[in-house]
């Protein structure tokens, strides 16, 4: 190739091939426009102002300020857990479609760039970005607003614990929606199937037996606020909690798969 | 053993689509520091060619190599020697010219940055894009995104340059520009590019290739395929009573047909013949031996690339 001396040409082979690039340009759709104010703000709003709306309502007489010192831990969680799922499907759900319809996605891919690659580099810059924007930094907003309303923050090993279980739900529907993305060509059936999936769990738990709600990530929400709580855990929580983490991977398998096959 | 002068070789490339089939057996073969011109009306298979070389899609059945790596197994080694434009080149909208070619630049160089940002300054000025680097690609016009396509196919200056209809949306002075561009670049690499304006091949191809319904009708250097498939012509026009002259050349064994066609007062003649020599010696003298006759125009008919291919296309059809 007829490549200036002074150019270092790039080497990196197999599934990293162009993968640094993507993900650099992947983070930079997030952090270099104004897409990390809009849900910054957004979180905080629906996330922190509605705890501190819930922090400082008045409960009834019995209420105890360690009583609503836990609601607020567990709204935290129930809001997240419905709310900040439906953020994160909403902003995955074109990452893979949307390339392919704009034909960017054939673009990038006319470079010296691997598909798995490509679909890896979707996942982690939109996950962490997502992440750190609906959970991380609401997290430490919850710990402000609870040091200053209750004087205390919730115990850290427990809520980790839960934070766990918290993010390890949105993965499931982060990687539940970008396997879509590759199955399917328009945006439609990769929102409602991935939609259709988190409001099924308010539903179909009631009709199914408890081993097939016990393998999917239904129960999850409910699970994170109890970690998060001073309750005990029961030890039939960590089967959803291995399902879920495994249907995760397996979504991504089956991602990697069908993009690697992909016509442009 | 692989001919090293060939860039692009393919053997029999077919792709069906749901049991049409887009692209029926190829069988192409591209030569080092060529213009390429790869012809064909709207839906003859050339952006699937192209698919297919660059690895965005898979071939039903046959093969291809590019720099002797198979289109296949090899593709991201072959992307790496290749600078691609797409038809309707799309980018992201939120970046800027320069920021588009830095993304682009990074798939092909570690850096350092400054030598990146070196190279990126100058495709930029090899575009006429200096002044519109740093705006947002949102805001550009259509051939200020097609020199924008060619400068990102141009970036790790690649030994093979495949465009796909590079000119088609542009306006006359756009597709003038793209056209410089190219003719700047074939210098430095191979250039294989799609098209159905048939006067730009004329203008800057060497060799050319005609797909029709998915199959190659056509493949030659562009000097055999203006010759024409009908053999050697002469055309002359006249003036004057030329009869005998007619009965003259008729009567010489290299004349295969004459035609005559008469046209605001002159009489043009096409005069088909086996011998170019022998009818560059003789022709002229042997009208100009009747006293009668004037002879305003003479010489070899040069066709052109738009009479070849609706001849190969239309005639492809018709048979059809």
């Amino acid at each position: 190739m007829a490549a200036s001396p002074a150019l270092e040409l790039v080497h990196p082979a197999g599934w990293r091939t162009g993968f640094a690039n993507i993900l650099r340009k992947e983070f930079g759709s997030w952090w270099s426009t104004r897409r990390w104010l809009v849900h910054l703000v957004l979180w905080l709003v629906v996330i922190n102002a509605f705890i501190l709306l819930v922090a400082l309502s008045s409960g009834g007489p019995k209420e105890t300020p360690a009583k609503k010192f836990a609601e607020v831990v567990e709204v935290f969680f129930r809001v997240g857990g419905l709310w900040a799922t439906i953020g994160a499907i909403l902003c995955v759900q074109s990452s893979i479609v949307g390339e392919r319809q704009m034909g960017t996605g054939a673009w990038i891919l006319s470079k010296p760039a691997s598909r798995t690659g490509f679909v890896l580099a979707k996942l982690v810059a939109n996950g962490v970005s997502f992440l750190l924007l609906a959970v991380a930094i609401p997290t430490l907003v919850l710990h402000v607003e609870t040091l200053a309303i209750f004087h205390r923050i919730p115990e850290t090993s427990r809520f980790l614990g839960g934070l766990g279980v918290h993010v390890l739900h949105l993965v499931f529907y982060l990687t539940l929606t970008i396997m879509l993305g590759t199955l399917v060509a328009s945006r439609g059936p990769v929102t409602g199937g991935a939609v259709g999936a988190l409001f099924a769990g308010f539903l179909l738990p009631n009709w199914l037996p408890k081993a097939v709600t016990a393998a999917t990530p239904w129960m999850l929400p409910q699970l994170s606020a109890l970690f998060a709580s001073d309750k005990a855990v029961p030890a039939s929580s960590v089967a959803p909690i291995l399902a879920t983490a495994a249907w995760s991977v397996a979504f991504v398998i089956v991602a990697l798969r069908r993009f690697d096959r992909e016509e442009f | 053993m692989r001919d090293e002068s060939l860039v692009i070789d393919t053997h029999g490339l077919t792709k069906t689509f749901k049991g049409v089939e887009a692209l029926r057996s190829l069988d192409l073969k591209v030569r080092r520091n060529s213009i390429f011109g790869f012809l064909g009306p709207n839906g003859a298979g050339k952006t699937t060619t192209i698919k297919l070389l660059l690895g965005l899609a898979r071939p039903t059945s046959g093969s291809g190599t590019l720099f002797g790596h198979d289109i296949v197994r090899d593709s991201v080694e072959i992307r790496r020697r290749v600078g691609y434009l797409a038809q309707d080149p799309r980018y992201y909208d939120y970046m800027t010219a320069r920021e588009t070619l830095r993304f682009t630049a990074r798939f092909f160089y570690a850096g350092p940055a400054p030598a990146v940002e070196r190279r990126i300054a100058e495709t930029l000025e090899l575009v006429g894009l200096e002044d519109k680097s740093d705006r947002p690609i949102k805001g550009f016009s259509g051939g200020e995104r097609q020199r924008l396509g060619i400068a990102q196919a141009q970036i790790n200056q690649p030994d093979l340059l495949i465009l796909d209809e590079p000119a088609a949306s542009l306006d006359p002075m756009g597709r003038r520009d793209v056209l410089t561009i190219m003719e700047r670049l074939r210098e430095h690499t191979t250039i294989f590019y799609s098209t159905h304006i048939l006067e730009d091949v004329q203008r800057v191809s060497d060799t050319v290739a005609i797909l029709n319904h998915g199959r190659l009708v056509a493949h030659a250097p562009i000097q055999e395929i203006l010759a024409g498939s009908g053999g050697s012509v002469y055309v002359l026009t006249l003036k004057g009573e030329a009869s005998d002259a007619q009965a003259r050349v008729v009567a010489r064994p290299w004349v295969t047909n004459l035609q005559v066609v008469h046209q605001n007062g002159s009489t043009g003649w096409h005069v088909s013949v086996t011998d170019p020599a022998a009818a560059e010696a003789e022709l002229l003298r042997l009208v100009l031996a009747s006293e009668q006759v004037t002879v305003t125009e003479f010489g070899r008919k040069r066709y052109d690339l738009e009479e070849v291919f609706m001849e190969i296309v239309g005639g492809e059809s018709h048979g059809r």
